[in-house]
């Protein structure tokens, strides 16, 4: 398969720089972490009933090089996890991969590239509801490649200029007919500063969606503003908010269009203290089959706490309200099982905290807690604990 | 055809916007200053933080990662303020993590002292930064910030198994792109029966 190749190529390049540049006076250019965990997770399938809990033992090694040219930075990132189940019948291991991709390189002082590729390879287990398997197993791949050109258009205002390409696939044909998709985007944007501390910007997107199932494939454009803000030189936060228009190409699903925005805060009330939060709103692509689209809500709170000068305490909690309409369930695929879709909801918790502390330069023991829970009205309902303790060393 | 409607706009209005008149651009290399908004996109590179944010990423965006990994100088950012020797000092020492090694924090001369005592010269900001090493420990907000933006340029709707970083904890697969099947919410329409139902609509046939 030729992500397999992909992989192997990341992992070869990976290895092989960080060897050719020891030489180098100063710092070193890359790092390799390995990090060992020992996982309680009390329901490994995101069931509702029949839930199933297991010990799980998580390797991750993690190979990071950057290369810091006079115009140019390069940057390979690559992280191969192996998690290895004491309860899971179906399969004791899963082999997941990580690799990101940065290539930045300025043209001229006004003209510059940025490119960024992040590529995700996973595998899932399957879910098994009241002795029904309602999910089989699969491994996905994920990409999402971007670049964007910037253009110092005067010297307050930037021109941006980018384009995105996702894919998302799954190995099972069951699932992969459904959820897999290839998405494209271009952006245009205008920035520019009034003053050092705040900009402001005119954006347009372009998005298309297409579907294996071709009738939840969709066209949205947005139209809008952003802005950036210094409050002072330890508070900044950004802001975007415009309209929305999306156009479905089933018959049976008229088009939406409605506004959106988001908020993003990050702050330093102490120095040991650090805060992010954000608030977003807006229509995005479904998760659940056979809708076309959700009106999403989400905000978040994140929290670094610096103990002492050894211990550090982290903290980040979501929250997601989705919102299906049934209007935009797609009927001819509905019919087609002979089922009807309603109107739904949904709520999504998510919390994860962790504890870390240093022993020396290059080791780091850890303690972690992750909570997520769902209340769905269109799928099953869960809640899952997952609980580590690990150690992290600088190779 | 919409597609192609959607792109020709999108360059129509690059190409409106290119011909604005153009004023000479003041760029660090016309002097000898450096701004710590530039110094900030040159230090998320090389601090292996550039993953966290999008491709060509604004001077706020740096500075707000950086501050999340409690690298800043000692008045915080200001993207516009030339950079001077003590801040560069403070930010160095923050960036290789060992500012809890400085005798006297409040004082910048004690910043500048404590890189000499290891042995690392910042003559230049370009020297400075060879001694700097991507973090061990990065602090960023990269699940929750990534899914909760409205820009498709930005937005990620899957994350590596098992986790990935936000905030300094694991997150693991977003759990509202959970993949189910067909029989899943067949599952649930039958067993729950106050879902509202829609009616049918008429079509000729």
């Amino acid at each position: 398969m030729k992500w397999n190749k992909l992989w192997i190529a990341g992992l070869a390049v990976s290895m092989a720089l960080p060897a050719a540049t020891m030489a180098r006076e100063g710092a070193r250019n890359y790092l390799i972490h390995n990090r060992l965990r020992l996982e309680y997770d009390d329901n490994i399938r995101e069931t509702e009933r029949d839930k199933t809990s297991s010990f799980k033992i998580i390797e991750e090694i993690e190979f990071l090089v950057n290369f810091n040219l006079e115009n140019t930075f390069v940057s390979f990132r690559y992280k191969p996890s192996f998690v290895w189940w004491e309860n899971r019948d179906e399969s004791s291991t899963d082999l997941h991969h990580d690799f990101d991709f940065i290539f930045n390189h300025k043209f001229t002082p006004r003209l510059a590239l940025g490119i960024k590729d992040t590529f995700r390879y996973a595998e899932l287990p399957e879910a098994i509801e009241r002795g029904t398997v309602v999910r089989q197993r699969s491994d996905f791949l994920y990409n999402a490649l971007l670049g964007t050109l910037t253009y110092q258009v005067t010297p307050v205002g930037r021109m941006e200029m980018s384009g995105r390409y996702n894919l998302l696939r799954y190995d099972k044909s069951e699932i992969a007919d459904v959820e897999d998709y290839d998405m494209y985007v271009a952006g245009l944007s205008y920035r520019h500063s009034i003053v050092p501390e705040t900009s402001v910007s005119l954006e347009s997107r372009f998005e298309t969606i297409s579907y294996d199932t071709v009738d939840r494939d969709a066209d949205s454009y947005q139209v809008g503003l952003g802005t950036e803000h210094m409050f002072s030189p330890n508070v900044l936060g950004n802001a975007r908010v415009g309209y929305h228009y999306k156009d479905y190409s089933a018959d049976s699903v008229s088009s939406d269009s409605a506004p959106y925005a988001e908020l993003n805060m990050t702050l330093v009330p102490s120095p040991a203290t650090r805060i992010s939060f954000g608030i977003g709103h807006s229509m995005l692509e479904s998760d659940i089959f056979p809708y076309a689209n959700q009106d999403r809500t989400r905000l978040f709170v994140g929290v670094a706490y610096d103990v002492t000068a050894r211990v550090s305490w982290n903290i980040a909690g979501s929250y997601i309200y989705s919102k299906y309409d049934a209007d935009d369930a797609v009927v001819e695929l509905a019919d087609a099982e002979g089922v009807e879709f309603g109107d739904g909801s949904e709520d999504i918790i998510q919390l994860s905290t962790r504890v870390t502390y240093r022993v020396n330069r290059s080791n780091w023991l850890e303690a972690g807690w992750q909570f997520t829970t769902l209340d769905s009205d269109l799928r099953q309902d869960f809640d899952r604990n997952r609980v580590s303790i690990g150690w992290k060393t600088q190779l | 055809m919409k597609k192609r409607t959607g792109m020709a706009l999108v360059a129509a209005v690059f190409v409106l916007a290119t011909l604005v008149p153009q004023a000479p651009v003041i760029a660090a290399q016309n002097n000898d200053e450096v701004r710590q908004g530039e110094l900030a996109l040159l230090l998320v590179n090389v601090l292996g933080l550039y993953r966290f944010l999008p491709a060509a990423p604004t001077e706020h965006e740096a500075i707000a990662v950086l501050l999340s990994n409690r690298i800043a100088p000692a008045n915080g950012w200001e993207p516009d303020k030339p950079v001077v020797l003590a801040d560069l000092a403070e930010i160095i020492v923050r960036a290789v993590d060992r500012a809890h090694e400085v005798d006297n924090p409040d004082d910048p001369q004690s910043w500048i002292n404590f890189l000499a005592s290891v042995g690392v010269p910042i003559d230049t900001i370009g020297l400075a930064l060879t001694n700097v090493e991507p973090l061990n420990e990065p602090i960023a907000g990269n699940v929750f910030v990534s899914s909760v933006t409205t820009d498709p340029l930005r937005r990620r709707a899957v994350f590596g198994q098992p986790d990935e970083a936000e905030t300094g904890t694991d997150v693991a697969f977003m759990v509202s792109q959970r993949p189910i099947s067909l029989p899943d919410i067949v599952d649930v329409v039958i067993t729950i029966p106050d879902i509202p139902r829609r009616p049918r609509p008429i079509t000729p046939d």
